[in-house]
């Protein structure tokens, strides 16, 4: 009984935690601009997003070791430097990204420009991390998140073409534009493989004091919880491409965003959207901000946990509240939040393989694993989709800079 | 027990399981006519900027001087003062707070002191 609990809990935290700023915004622009053309780089994030989280729940449930602390251990600290660097910069401008997205919700809501929500929204989330437990920060946001649903019951009400959907699943060539074709391919790679949802996951897993016990518990939360909620995002695109893409707007900002569900669910349609938009984006900054601080206390041996008190993890709660002071500057200087997450998925692209191939080589090292090392088909997924979505970036980034 | 792969860059725990660093450096004492064996332990900003490079380790040791409480250290632990290393852990006879390692963790917790639900 208590497994089946803390499964169901595990996939609702997936699902309700998918959606935020990157994903809800490069789903929306494809969708509004390719039509279904590129369902399938959501699919392939999607598979590939679930064999890097089971990969992290697996090494923390069988070394106890978070990723963080694995790869400091197994490459030294100079090879360790370079992911903790790269990682760390994007993820301050998609924390940023996330920040922004909330700020925004709050101004369509209220008519007060973003900039002015920035201050409050960061004291709102450091205080939930200085007083809450990680329970509370993963699951109640994750059961808030869950409004986020309403993007597929919006997709389900504009009645589209099944057969049109699934043959969107095979990658094509694009008929038009594809410098940008490439670019939205790659941010939605970037969106659903940001690094700091595995980071996040082995170090919730090593909170939560999994053991080998785990490891099937794993398997099904990070397949449903990240399945479902690449399912999300489809609905998302499919959307867009209902309401925007047959009269050929262009998503340019939120609030644009906001009209496809007004489209699709009337009245109901407009509060739904600000209430998912914000939430989501909290939910992804507060996620954020406890990655960063993981990742650099984890990286130098210091004391860490949400579940500690914060005078016992002095450090730790420095690093969360040094994060958030800095991703808000961005907001506060105006950086308008759209344009921030298309940059900071990009970003998350290119930097993706500096991330993830040390972890994937981990994964494959028995002392960490013993037995459970990763079978051919997860390190296949993973090289495949990592290098696809970092040489794309690399092509069609300086094409996109220069066109736009 | 091979030094770098099992015990360079593993974490280190208090005698009261607290996370207190990772193995930065090993000291080797060189014997004569016997093989050499672990003296310490080296733990700190201090370490890791000179391991990482020697001009990062010179700017760390000028800063070390006048930064007060977050001054990059070096800490030497004595192997004596190791208990046991159990799954790629060392676990420390001696608590951290004690020494210079919590610097600046207990000066942040001491201020902490003056924010609420710093304690929960």
């Amino acid at each position: 009984m208590k497994k089946i609990l803390e499964i169901g809990l595990g996939v609702v935290t997936g699902i309700g935690g998918f959606l935020e700023a990157g994903s809800l915004a490069t789903a929306a622009q494809a969708g509004a601009e390719f039509g279904y053309q590129l369902l399938w780089a959501i699919a392939l994030g999607t598979l590939c997003v679930i064999v890097l989280v089971e990969m992290s729940g697996r090494l923390a449930a069988v070394s106890h070791h978070t990723v963080v602390d694995a790869v400091r251990e197994r490459f030294g600290i100079h090879a360790f430097m370079v992911p903790l660097i790269t990682v760390l910069l994007v993820s301050l401008i998609t924390l940023g990204a996330e920040l922004g997205g909330v700020c925004m919700a709050l101004q369509l809501a209220t008519g007060i420009a973003f900039q002015w929500w920035a201050v409050p929204v960061v004291v709102v989330a450091w205080a939930l991390l200085w007083r809450g437990s990680f329970g509370l920060i993963e699951q109640g946001v994750s059961l808030l998140g869950l409004v986020t649903v309403s993007f597929l019951v919006a997709a389900i009400r504009q009645h589209p073409s099944a057969p049109a959907v699934a043959a969107a699943l095979v990658p094509r060539l694009p008929d038009h534009e594809p410098a940008r074709y490439g670019f939205l391919a790659v941010s939605i790679l970037g969106a659903s493989l940001t690094p700091y949802v595995f980071y996040f996951y082995s170090s919730g897993a090593i909170e939560d004091r999994w053991t080998r016990g785990h490891l099937w518990i794993n398997r099904v939360v990070a397949t449903m919880g990240m399945g479902f909620g690449g399912l999300l995002s489809a609905a998302v695109l499919v959307l867009a491409a209902l309401v925007f893409h047959p009269r050929g707007v262009r998503v340019d900002s939120y609030a644009q965003i906001g009209r496809l569900m007004t489209e699709a669910l009337g009245d109901w349609g407009f509060p739904l959207f600000v209430l998912s938009l914000g939430i989501a984006c909290f939910g992804a900054a507060l996620e954020i901000s406890l990655t960063i601080a993981y990742m650099i206390a984890q990286g130098f041996g210091w004391n860490w946990g949400e579940n500690v008190k914060p005078r016992d993890a002095a450090r730790f709660s420095a690093v969360y509240t040094l994060a958030l002071v800095l991703a808000t500057a961005l907001v506060v200087i105006g950086v308008d939040p759209l344009r921030l997450t298309n940059i900071s998925m990009a970003l998350t692209a290119v930097t993706l393989p500096v991330a993830a191939l040390p972890f994937l080589v981990l994964m494959n090292d028995r002392h960490y694993l013993g037995p459970h090392v990763n079978g051919r088909l997860a390190n296949v997924v993973v090289v495949l989709v990592v290098v696809l979505a970092a040489i794309v970036a690399v092509v069609a980034l300086p094409l996109q800079l220069m066109g736009g | 027990m091979r030094l770098v792969h099992d015990l360079l860059d593993i974490q280190i725990l208090d005698a009261r399981r607290r996370r207190a660093g990772k193995v930065d450096d090993i000291l080797l004492e060189i014997r004569a006519g016997r093989p050499p064996r672990v003296a310490a332990i080296e733990i700190g900003a201090l370490t890791l900027a000179r391991r990482l490079h020697p001009w990062l380790g010179s700017l760390a040791a000028r800063w070390a001087q006048r930064a007060g409480p977050a001054a990059p250290h070096a800490v030497r632990i004595p192997w004596t003062a190791v208990r046991r290393i159990e799954r790629r852990q060392i676990h420390l006879r001696i608590q951290a707070t004690a020494t210079p390692l919590w610097s600046l963790e207990g000066w942040l917790a001491k201020l902490y002191t003056h924010i609420p639900g710093s304690g929960r």
